[in-house]
Parts: C-alpha cells; structure tokens; sequence
C-alpha cells in the first residue's frame, strides 16, 4: 500500500494539521513535498525539480502560489482506492475553500468585462524574485532575517513558521541533490559528466545554506530558486551571477553552464531575462556575463528566455554593437529599456534612485524592481475605443446590442467638442475605476487566500513586515493597467474634432447613424473621417489630442490606490490581443468598421495609418509621456535582416533607436525577418505591420506599398536563391 | 524668396549618403535614361499620375474634365489636353489620381527636413537633394542646401553631372557631398543610353576631384546596356587612377520601380528589363576585383 506522502506530498503536508490555518498550511505542503517529490537532473545535468506532483494534482506556481487540481485529485481516488475516502475529503475540503473565496470576491463589473471594455485581477502575475539573496547570502541569511524581525511582530507568528518552512523545504531538496549527485557521478561512465556531478555534490554541502563560492554553486543555488519558485523570471542574471563569475578561475567551467542553462531554458520555457543597466549615477553595469549571455543567445537563436537588454546615456559603443547583431539573427531578442526614462518613471511614484536602478522585467515586458516589488504583472486593461463606443452611443454597446456602461449624455445635444470629449472622458474613469476595483478585489481575495511563503523570503519587506508576498509584504505594492486602443481612439477624437465641430462638414447625427450602420450607404462620410488625418504620421495636433486622452488615463489610474497598497500606473503592450479587442469594438469615426479585428498594436499608430515613414512614427510616440508609464511601454519595430548585413545599416539602425531613446522612448522591441517572411509579409500583412524594408532609394513600411511595389521588393531580395 | 518644383519629401534614406537622411526630389531632368526609375521626375512641370489598378471606373472624375475620356471599359487620358489642374485628385474616393510635382518655396522644405533633425544628430544625416537633376533647378537647391547649413545639417545631392560648373563650385564652398552618378564612360553609349553625351558630366567630376570635395561615385550598372566586360574594364581604370579623390565608389544594381510609374505618368518606357540578379553582381565584382578595383553594392 502506498503511502498518501508519497502519492502527493503537498496534500498530506497541507491536510497533516488542518487545525492550522491556510499560510501555514501552505508553508507544511511546501515541507512535505521537499522531502518525498522526485528530484532529477535536467537532460542538461542541472539540479531542475519543480514543485509539482506526480499526479499533477498539485503545484506550486509564481502567478497563485499552492495549486490544488480537484479534478485529478478525485481521478487519483479511482487509482488508489484504499485511499478514496480520504482524497474525496480532500477534494471536499478545497472545493468549499474554493467557493468561500469566490462568494467573498465577486466581480462587480462582470458586464464591463464582457463588453471588453476592460478586466482586472484575473491573472496573478509574474515577478521577479532576489535570486541573489540565497546565491550570495544562503538560506541562514534569511533564517536571520526573520529570527531579528518576528519578535517585532508577534501576531505574524504562523506567517514566519509558514516561511521558515519554505527555506527548510528548499535546503532539504540541496541536501536531496547532494545525494543524487553523489549516486550519478557513482554510476555515470561518461567523465565530463562525472565531473560535473561531483562538482555539484561539492557545491550542496554548501549551497543553498551558505553563500555560493564559485559559478558552479552558484548555479545549483539558482536552479533551486527558480525551478521551486516556478520557473519565472531570471531577472538580472549578469548582475546577481557576477561575484560568483569572478570568483571562478576556469572560465570554461562558466560558458560550459550558462551553454546548459539556455538549452534548460528552450525545454522549460522560461519568461524575462534582463541584461545590463547602470547604478544610480548612470554609471554603466554591463559586464563579461552581459557579453557571454549575448554571444550565447546569437549562438543558440532561442526565442526563450524572452531576453531583454537596458540601455542608457552611458552605454558603451561595443554593446550597442552587440544588440544589434543578436538582434540581426532574427529572433526579436534583445527588447530594449531606457534607463533614462524607466528610473525617471518609477521615482516620479516614490521609488528611490538606488532602488528604481535595480529595475528589470519578467513575463512579456513588465517592468518589477528585482527582489523588492509586487508590481511587475498586468493587474487589468482598458480599451479605451469601447469607451469611445459607449460615449457616442450614450453607455450602449452597440455589439452587443444593449445597455452596458454608465449614461454620459446624448451627443447629438453636445455643442461643442469639449462637451463631447468630457463624455468621452467621463466613460474612460468610469471604465477605469472598475478596472481598478475588480483588481482590488482579486488582490483582495490572493491576499487571503493564496500566501506565498517561498516568495516571501525572497522579496525584501515581507520578511522585515511580517507580511505575506501578496499582504502589502513588498517594499513596493504598486499595480499596472494597461491602455489598449490609443491611437485608434486619438484619430477618432481628431475626426470628430475637425468633421463635425470645427469644418461642420457632418452632424453629428449623420456620424452616429453612420456608426450604427457600419457606414452602409454613408460612403462619402466614410471616405472623410478614414482618410481624416491619423497619429503615427508627426502631425502635432492628431498626436496631442491621442497624447491628452492617455495622459487623462494615467491621471486617474494614480488616484486609485491598490489594496497590496500601492497605486496604479499605466503601459501598454497589445501585441496579438489587438485584433481581440478590434472584434470586440464598434465602428469607430476613424474608419474601422463594426467588429473589424484592426487596432493599433501598442503605443504605434492604428495599422496602415501611418503613412510617412518609421521617423514620422517615432515623432509622433514620442509625443506621449513615456515617464508617466511604469509599465512595459511597447514600441515595435521590424526590419529586413539585410539592414544589419552592413556595417551602414547597423549604424542606421543604432542611430535610429538613439534618437528614439534620447528623444524620451522607453521601449524599443525590434524583430527581424527574412526574404521568406516578405512572401508571408504580403499574404498577412495584418501579422507584419511593423516590418520596414528598402524601396529602392529608401525604406518604408512593407504592408504601406502597393502590390506592385511589394512584388518588387520581394522579388529583389529573394531573387535566384 | 527661392521657390522650385518638388515632387516628394522622402524621409528615413539610409543609403543615400551618411546617416539618416531626407531626400528632397526635385522634378525636372535633362537626360531621359532608358532605364530611369522616377520617370514622373522628367519634365520640369507638374503631370498627372493615373494607377489604374485603384480605379473603380465610378465615373465620377469625368464630368469636369477635358483630358479624360471612357472608352472599352476603360479610361484613356491625352496629357496634351490636361491642365494639371488637380480635380480629379480630388474627386476621386479611390485615390486612383495624383499630380506630381508642386511648387514650393525653400523655407517650407527646409522646415518638413528639419522635423527630422533628431535623426540627423545621432547618425550624421542631413538632408539629399535629389531628383529628376537638382542641378536642373540650381538656384533652388543652393538656397536649399544654404538653408540646411545653417540648420546644422550635413549637406548631399545626387547628380548625374550636366549642371554648370557655378553650380558644382557654389555646392562644394557648402561642404555638400556629391553622390555622382558616372552612367557609364564610353561617349556613345552615354548619348545612345541617356541622350546627352558625358564630356560635360565628366568634366566636372574632375573639378569636384580637383577641388577635394567630398564625392562618392555612383555606378548603375544595367544588365546587357552599360555592364559589358570592356566598360567594366574602363570604369576601373578611371576609379583606379583616381583613387583617393573619391570616398568610394558603389555599384548601383538595376530594379524595375520605374517600370510601372512610367504607365502611370503617361511616359513611354520601351526599356524592359529584369532586376539585375545576384549572379550579375557576382559577376561585376568578380570583373572589378580583376582589375584591382574596389568597388562596394549599395543593397
């Protein structure tokens, strides 16, 4: 008979004392689980186990912490029969739990959600644990930790033991590893391998307890953090790893793992790595790891981890060479992040230079401050084009056919355009506060219901506080809505603007019949307000009444406070969900059309209105406030490969993002394609919007030339291959 | 107050001199190159651009017009008739019609290039007079280039050489760079292939060396026209015998842009020809490299 330890450990540990309560039942399941999980090496031979159970019935993953699967837990009853009873209790107990949490938080802005107007909550997030915390200081350190502040907070006595449950359960698993190290080198018959087992058995009897001591161990220290705390996000790699990289004599031993890392990296998917940087002096922090890490992205060409690199004033000339031949390979990678303007963002909320200057991003583009944050995950967006829809139909959504959103006026009554825009603007802080507050109720109900005790130990506060991960325990607890749908709402603002209030060359009634019948039998109206001028082409007043709305935005995401205890700011990063939220949208006075799945992907100009060229999109982004976004503030650019064959073209492309950059750009991602992607380029144009290619004496966007033209330029660079 | 006939302001040029440039085209040029790629850059005036693949056949461009006429289900414009007076650009919901070509004065293109100026800064870039012939409109483009000095902007015009010898001297006292095109060396073909012979074009070439002005050499190299082995042999004798009075030189291989703008623009293009092929690159290098002879693609 097997034991219920063995079949899975996180729910005997869980239910081993049920008189305890939920955190520190969390911490037992965490305990149990490190002594009975299977634990193996990776097929790269590094120490990778994560917290899962055998019959997935649990895990223990970044974005909710301790997951219980009821439906493969009951299917686990079937498969051990002499435990049934137990499991379906089991089973019982979590969906009651369950269902507790889910009465207490209810969404109060389900209609909203489902108009696609906004979200906010559903998703738990990513973030960026201190990994150097346990590489350079040990589990003792932070057993220290909390010995010097439980005292101070006696009534967090259960949160301490459920942490100090976590680090036993980490140490545990090193010790675990020791062991299978030893019985591998014992058994392998390859040396080099051997080798590399004994040198990690060497380095468990230190790690994770002490500091590590060289690059080996220091690596056995990350692949425990970062399998157990769920694969997320490296973090600042270069910066961490280094006192272990100079303290290495055999550089080979060095290249050797980080080679095994990234092809771990490529099985396990792994989300943001982030390079380089500078202190609070701007004093630039790229090293020989920033370099090695570059050299072995280029060799590879992975798409994981999603690798991202921080520029700044000071960069020096031969990393920026060294961007833009990873980023020739074509892989997308590195996404580039301006110091200047990020550090700036984040102490314009209150983040201290010598802490904004440890900024760096997980998941897709977030930006987090590493080991001290809850901040780095999407709590919520809003379209801000849904707002615009209930504005002109007066709280209707004219998709779904009803009445959705709050009433802000009939605008056929408006006389002026400010009137119309205040209505417009009324809808996007009624919008926004319930995006915020539907966040606040999920954080709300994580906060009680989802502690993360490893994650407590490796975020600095929680352990000084005496507070949980998602409890307010960070230093810094701010929150991040996203903006989607900006330059479309701009150009329809603009439209409005110059159309019907200023040239009166249309009433309002004519538009808003129009709208309503997807332009059917409006064609002259149609062609004015699709061809009315567009943001994305440097004309100030287009790119200042788009730049206004999400300013407004920002304004009222700052007055809504977060309940781990922050603020919300903003960002934008549409990326593939643009077409999603064009679906979900009415015809709009910009010309889109009613469910058309078109919208501007990110901070860039609505596809295909931008008509004069990459430079004239730049001046018009820059017009935003880009130190107002906290948040991954998407920028995207492609090129041909061709570009970076040249040492011009290299320098063309450096210059370009330069000007970007030091003209107050935060974001910069760049993707690269190939003669074949051309091809593709003209059957999709929608999935390559952003690819900029030579026209014979200049370049411009691919999809922006006619047929003829494209035909040229894919003829020209695929010709006799 | 300069004025002059462009016909586009074209940004974001990266191989039309250093950097990050704009390129202003002028309109108007004395040669007619069988294998030019702005054909709507050849006559001095305004023409109307008509893309036939946009037209929907509406009709609605015909009611005022004495230059355009519907017949087999098609329309067919004489341009000795049309007045260029743009109504139908107007009209037309399918933006099938486009004159080409406006006047305009120095100022109010020298401040559409300076939009750009952040670009210019970080990668040496500045503004490219272009063309149609900017030496065909020379006091425009000085004030242009003059203009663009003084905006602190580095200065370049593309020129097939015909323009007068004032004109190429008042240029280089601005420190412009010449993107000189050499069509090919050979006197006959010169007249056979552009319709004006090169004794002029080179000429000042050997001025603009002469005075130590910036220059980097353009060389269009048309498959079966001026690529032959013996012109290939004479242009690198020319560039080896000069070496160090030019940056470089660049081969400029033929494509087809201007195939299709010449329907458009009403102007006869009996030259057809494919876009020259990685094979006839390879071979010109191969050639150029024989006689020790560097020459760099513009890709």
């Amino acid at each position: 008979m097997t034991n219920l330890s063995q079949i899975d450990p996180f729910l005997y540990g869980y239910f081993s004392d049920e008189s305890l309560e939920h955190g520190e039942r969390v911490g037992l399941a965490l305990l149990h689980a490190a002594k009975n999980i299977e634990i193996k090496f990776s097929a790269q031979l590094l120490p990778a186990t994560s917290f899962e159970s055998k019959y997935s019935t649990s895990s223990y993953i970044p974005s909710e912490g301790l997951c219980f699967s009821v439906e493969n837990i009951l299917a686990l009853a079937d498969k051990f029969p002499e435990h049934k009873e137990t499991l379906c209790r089991y089973a019982d107990e979590i969906n009651i739990f369950k269902d507790k949490a889910k009465r207490l938080f209810s969404e109060p802005t389900e209609e909203l959600d489902r108009s696609g107007a906004e979200w906010g909550g559903g998703w738990g997030g990513h973030s960026n644990p201190d990994y150097g915390r346990i590489i350079n200081y040990g589990t003792d350190y932070i057993r220290n930790i909390i010995s010097k502040n439980s005292s101070a907070h006696p009534e967090s006595d259960r949160f301490y033991r459920s942490c100090s449950y976590a680090l036993d359960a980490m140490d545990i698993i090193g010790e675990r590893y020791r062991l299978l190290a030893l019985e591998n080198a014992e058994t392998s018959d390859n040396e080099d391998d051997k080798e590399l087992y004994l040198r990690m058995a060497k380095a468990f009897e230190t790690v994770p307890v002490k500091p590590a001591y060289d690059f080996t161990s220091a690596m056995c220290s990350f692949m425990l953090v970062f399998a157990l705390d769920g694969s997320d996000s490296p973090g600042r790699f270069d910066q961490y790893m280094y006192p272990a990289y100079l303290k290495t004599e055999n550089k080979e031993e060095i290249t050797d793992l980080i080679d095994r890392l990234w092809d771990y990296f490529r099985d396990k998917r792994s989300w943001n790595l982030c390079i380089s940087g500078s202190d609070e002096n701007f004093n630039d922090e790229s090293n020989e790891l920033t370099y090695l890490i570059l050299e072995t992205v280029r060799k590879k060409g992975y798409n994981t981890p999603n690798l991202t690199c921080r520029i700044h004033r000071n960069t020096p000339e031969k990393l920026w060479n060294e961007i833009a031949d990873t980023l020739a390979i074509g892989t997308g990678l590195p996404a580039l992040y301006n110091d200047d303007v990020v550090c700036t963002a984040l102490e314009k909320i209150g983040i201290p230079p010598c802490d904004s200057h440890d900024y760096c991003m997980n998941g897709c583009n977030q930006i987090d401050i590493l080991g001290k944050s809850h901040m780095g995950l999407e709590d919520g967006e809003v379209n801000f084009a849904k707002c615009l829809e209930f504005a002109l139909h007066n709280g209707f959504d004219d998709i779904r056919g009803k009445d959705v959103s709050i009433k802000t006026g009939d605008p056929k009554t408006f006389e002026t355009y400010e009137r119309f825009e205040r209505a417009f603007f009324d809808q996007l802080e009624y919008v926004t506060y319930n995006a915020c507050s539907s966040a606040n109720n999920w954080q709300h109900l994580r906060a009680d219901f989802e502690p993360h005790p490893l994650r407590s130990c490796l975020i600095e506060g929680c352990l000084e506080k005496g507070k949980d991960y998602r409890n307010g325990g960070p230093l810094y607890n701010h929150g991040q809505i996203l903006a989607e749908g900006i330059a479309d709402t701009g150009d329809s603002l603009y439209a409005i603007k110059k159309l019907v209030y200023d040239e009166k060359k249309y009433t309002m009634q004519q538009l808003i019949d129009a709208l309503k019948s997807d332009f059917e039998g409006f064609e002259e109206l149609y062609h004015d307000f699709r061809n009315c001028e567009k943001f994305g082409n440097d004309i100030e007043a287009v790119d200042e009444i788009t730049s206004r709305v999400l300013n407004r935005f920002f304004v009222l995401l700052k007055r809504n406070k977060t309940y781990r205890g922050g603020i919300y700011t903003g960002g934008c990063s549409t990326f593939s969900r643009a077409a999603n939220y064009g679906i979900r949208t009415a015809a709009l006075p910009n010309g889109k059309r009613k469910a058309e799945p078109l919208f501007a992907d990110s901070i860039a100009a609505t596809p295909g209105r931008d008509r004069n060229g990459p430079t004239a999109q730049i001046k018009s982004v820059l017009r935003y406030n880009h130190t107002d976004a906290c948040s991954g503030f998407v920028f995207q650019n492609k090129f041909e490969k061709k570009l970076f064959e040249t040492e011009k073209g290299k320098a063309s492309f450096i210059a370009l993002a330069k000007a970007y950059f030091y003209g107050g750009g935060q974001q910069y991602t760049v993707s690269v394609v190939s003669p074949e992607d051309l091809i593709d380029a003209k059957k999709h144009p929608e999935n390559h919007r952003n690819l900029i290619v030579r026209v014979g004496g200049y370049s411009d966007y691919f999809v922006n030339l006619d047929s003829k033209l494209q035909d040229n330029v894919i003829e020209r660079t695929t010709v006799n291959k | 107050m300069k004025t002059g006939i462009i016909f586009n302001i074209q940004k974001f040029c990266i191989h039309d001199g250093d950097g990050i440039r704009t390129c202003v085209f002028l309109k108007g040029c004395p040669l007619r190159c069988i294998w030019c790629h702005n054909p709507e850059s050849l006559s001095k005036s305004p023409n109307l651009s008509f893309d036939k693949s946009k037209c929907s056949l509406c009709g609605r461009c015909l009611a005022d017009c004495s230059a355009r006429k519907a017949e087999n289900n098609a329309f067919i414009i004489n341009r000795d008739n049309c007045s260029v007076c743009g109504k139908c650009t107007r009209i037309c919901l399918n933006g099938a019609n486009e004159i080409i070509g406006r006047e305009i004065t120095a100022a109010e293109v020298i401040e559409t290039v300076l939009q750009d100026k952040m670009f210019y800064e970080t990668s040496g870039g500045g503004i490219t007079v272009t063309g149609g012939e900017p030496s065909y409109q020379p006091e425009f483009t000085l004030e242009l280039l003059h203009l663009s000095s003084e905006a602190g902007i580095s200065l370049a015009i593309e020129t097939c050489g015909t323009g007068s010898r004032e004109f190429y001297k008042e240029a280089a006292k601005l420190g412009t760079t010449f993107l000189f095109d050499i069509k090919t060396l050979n006197p006959e073909k010169h007249k056979a292939f552009t319709g004006a012979d090169n004794a002029h074009v080179l000429s000042n070439l050997e001025y603009l060396m002469q005075i130590n002005a910036d220059i980097i050499i353009r060389l269009p190299l048309i498959p079966d026209c001026n690529d032959s082995n013996e012109d290939i042999a004479e242009l690198s004798e020319f560039l080896n015998r000069n070496k160090g009075k030019y940056r470089y030189a660049e081969i400029m291989p033929y494509h087809t842009l201007g195939i299709s703008k010449a329907e458009k623009n009403g102007v006869d293009s009996p030259f057809v020809h494919q876009n020259a092929t990685d094979d006839d690159i390879s071979r010109w290098c191969s050639l150029f490299s024989s006689h020790s002879a560097d020459v760099r693609v513009s890709k």
